[in-house]
């Protein structure tokens, strides 16, 4: 479960975070939503320990993320589609990973096979598509089997069969107990694949509510407002 | 710290770039000592094992300043959130794989220097061999780990290599020049103590520093680099 309370942040005069609040719960998809610049990513950077609040909290089973002890198996995060070594082979950057997080490096072939990257372990980063980062990407979350998913705009560049996948992986995990929070702007396919929305415009909540039927009128109308 | 220095050598490991400035670097040393041979007649040839430094400099940029570079910094700090940690695994992985270069260098120079000399006719192994190898390849690791703390304050490996390029072509020999007496402490004063490199314009004042001293003062720069690092550039955000 993760817990943001009265989050603030502030670059420059720009709030881009303002006195936010509000939970994930386990068990559930829980889809953030909000305009770009709405302060999505600041948000989840600050709970991922990459940017350091001005004012709040953004807690995991009541914890910092800079407080857990092997974060990697507590928070799996989805970030930047394109931050790999472009000279490093896919199953290079995962086991990479796997020694620095103490995880038997067994794990690296489980988290290829997970996101359906096996035939292109060997190959190069720097020659893969935007949706085979983006495997790479959830395969690296995936590493430490986290009980807590944090992913920034997962579906970017995945093609249909990508998406569906990911529709059904993302359920499973859920049914599974786990926390799962996906930002993304595709609001169709989040109406079909999460329980609850958060909605943010300008750094604040602007709507914590379950999934209605209408997700795009009902989005469109609140960050009008 | 031993699993997050040994993902940092399994990165470095990975990484081309590395390879090829190592085998580079190397070579230099190996063109170097031909030179001390058989043009300067240099009474101590070995110690150009020492002359891949800047390699080795270059090697530690890369290693830390390569992760801001691609972003893959993001990862390390997910792995682990304490950032001083990184910093510190970073440094110990420019240190071994400088020593690696360091040794590399030391074989291929030995081999060269002890094939020419000995073609010559020319006793082999005179002079204080053992202690010129094993200064060279302590100070191209010391290098290397003061390339790594450069570049976690610098963060931009462009930057960094021009910054460590101005200092030691162009700032240090002015100050090395106005100020003799200073020569011995700066930071290439300090490695050459280690090294014991010798054939050199720069006017230093006096003797080079004993070699433990040396190596002390250009670690303590490193130290000095990382520790401000650790203070300023690595609590920044990262976005």
């Amino acid at each position: 479960m993760i817990s943001i309370t009265g989050l603030s942040k502030a670059f420059g005069p720009v709030r881009a975070v303002d006195d936010l609040t509000f939970t994930v719960p386990a068990g559930q998809v829980t889809g953030f939503l909000g305009p770009n610049g709405a302060g999505k990513t600041t948000t989840l950077r600050m709970l991922l320990g990459l940017v350091r609040p001005d004012a709040g909290t953004a807690l995991v089973d009541g914890r910092r993320y800079v407080d857990l002890p092997a974060p990697v198996t507590v928070v799996g995060a989805v970030l930047e589609a394109t931050a790999f070594h472009p000279g490093r082979t896919a199953r290079g950057h995962l086991h990479a990973l796997c020694l620095a997080a103490g995880l038997p490096v067994t794990r690296v072939a489980t988290a290829l096979d997970t996101v359906d990257l096996t035939a292109a372990a060997d190959r190069r980063v720097g020659g893969f598509s935007l949706g085979m980062r983006q495997r790479l990407a959830l395969a690296s979350a995936l590493l430490g089997d986290p009980a807590v998913l944090v992913l920034d705009e997962p579906a970017n560049g995945l093609d249909p069969e990508g998406v569906h996948w990911l529709r059904g992986f993302l359920r499973a995990l859920a049914a599974d107990g786990r926390t799962v929070l996906v930002s993304s702007h595709g609001l169709a396919e989040l109406a079909r694949t999460a329980d609850r929305v958060v909605i943010v415009n300008h750094g604040r909540l602007v709507a914590e509510q379950p999934v209605s039927a209408n997700l795009e009128d009902t989005y469109l109308e609140l960050v009008r407002r | 710290m031993k699993t997050e220095i040994r993902a940092e050598l399994y990165k470095a490991r990975t990484t081309r770039s590395v390879w090829w400035l190592g085998v580079v670097g190397a070579l230099s040393c190996v063109g170097w000592a031909l030179v001390a041979v058989l043009v300067w007649k240099d009474s101590a040839p070995y110690a150009m094992a020492a002359q891949g430094y800047l390699f080795a400099m270059i090697v530690g940029v890369l290693l830390v300043a390569g992760e801001y570079r691609h972003q893959t910094i993001t990862w390390a700090v997910l792995v682990t959130p304490r950032r001083s940690r990184v910093v510190v695994a970073k440094l110990a992985a420019c240190a071994t794989v400088g020593l690696a270069l360091g040794l590399a260098a030391a074989a291929l120079t030995t081999v060269a220097v002890a094939v020419t000399l000995s073609v010559q006719g020319q006793p082999v192994f005179a002079g204080d061999v053992a202690g010129a190898l094993l200064g060279s390849i302590v100070s191209t690791a010391l290098w290397a780990v003061f390339g790594g703390a450069l570049a976690a304050l610098v963060r931009n490996q462009v930057a960094a290599v021009v910054v460590a390029f101005v200092w030691f072509f162009y700032a240090e020999w002015f100050l090395v020049m106005l100020v003799p007496a200073v020569g011995r402490w700066t930071p290439t004063g300090a490695a050459k103590a280690v090294s014991g490199w010798t054939r050199d314009a720069m006017p230093v004042a006096g003797d080079l520093l004993p070699v433990w001293l040396g190596g002390a003062v250009f670690l303590a720069y490193a130290a000095v680099a990382a520790a401000l690092a650790m203070t300023t550039t690595t609590r920044r955000d990262i976005t």
